[in-house]
């Protein structure tokens, strides 16, 4: 799964930090989801899709590229 | 990982495992001694005790740990502890094997020294965010 949260973190000139004290995360957490390793649970994803007030499918999507399991 | 974060994952860490794993390495040091130096009695028995109650303080704090952490770093503490068990149960499988060729015959308490360090060094790298 990709996500654009580095992007829409920027736009707000927040830190991951900042993401991450909003959420109630460690910093761990969020660096993983922006890289790429870990893909949040769904609490946590329509979590980060209010926190940014926007809906959790324009945050987070398919990786096309990726295998289905 | 900045100097202030840093510094405030040292208090917080402290705070939750720290004091309990000090007093424990104490009191296991304590029993060592007892064990090795004293004569049998009760001074002897109860330092060689001494150790179990911090023990099952820092369980309990590392639990009270794991249950306040978030969805992410609970799944890197069980592949940490799965990847440790595993190293400890194969290392251990092997050395039955080796015994009888000739290595030493260690205490059961050797067993546990395998698999810490594989879960230390997970944790490490979850600190250093090279998740």
């Amino acid at each position: 799964m990709k996500n654009n949260l580095p992007e829409l973190r920027a736009e707000r000139g927040w830190t991951q930090a900042q993401l991450a004290e909003k959420l109630g995360v460690s910093r761990q957490t969020i660096i993983a989801i922006e890289t790429g390793r870990y893909d949040p649970s769904l609490p946590l994803a329509f979590s980060i899709a209010d926190v940014f007030k926007r809906p959790v499918e324009t945050i987070f999507f398919r990786d096309k590229t990726a295998r289905k399991s | 990982m900045e100097a202030a974060e840093r510094r405030k994952f040292l208090i917080l860490w402290m705070r939750q495992f720290g004091w309990w794993l000090l007093v424990y390495l104490v009191a296991y040091a304590a029993a060592m001694w007892a064990l090795l130096k004293l004569a049998p009695g009760t001074e002897r028995t109860l330092l060689v005790l001494a150790p179990i109650l911090p023990g099952l303080l820092l369980i309990w704090s590392t639990l009270r740990a794991y249950r306040a952490a978030d969805e992410f770093v609970q799944r890197q503490v069980l592949l940490a502890s799965t990847q440790a068990a595993l190293f400890t149960a194969v290392w251990t499988l092997i050395y039955a094997y080796l015994e009888p060729l000739g290595f030493p015959h260690l205490n059961v308490g050797f067993v546990h020294t395998f698999g810490w360090p594989i879960f230390l060094w997970r944790m490490v790298r979850l600190i250093r965010l090279e998740t």
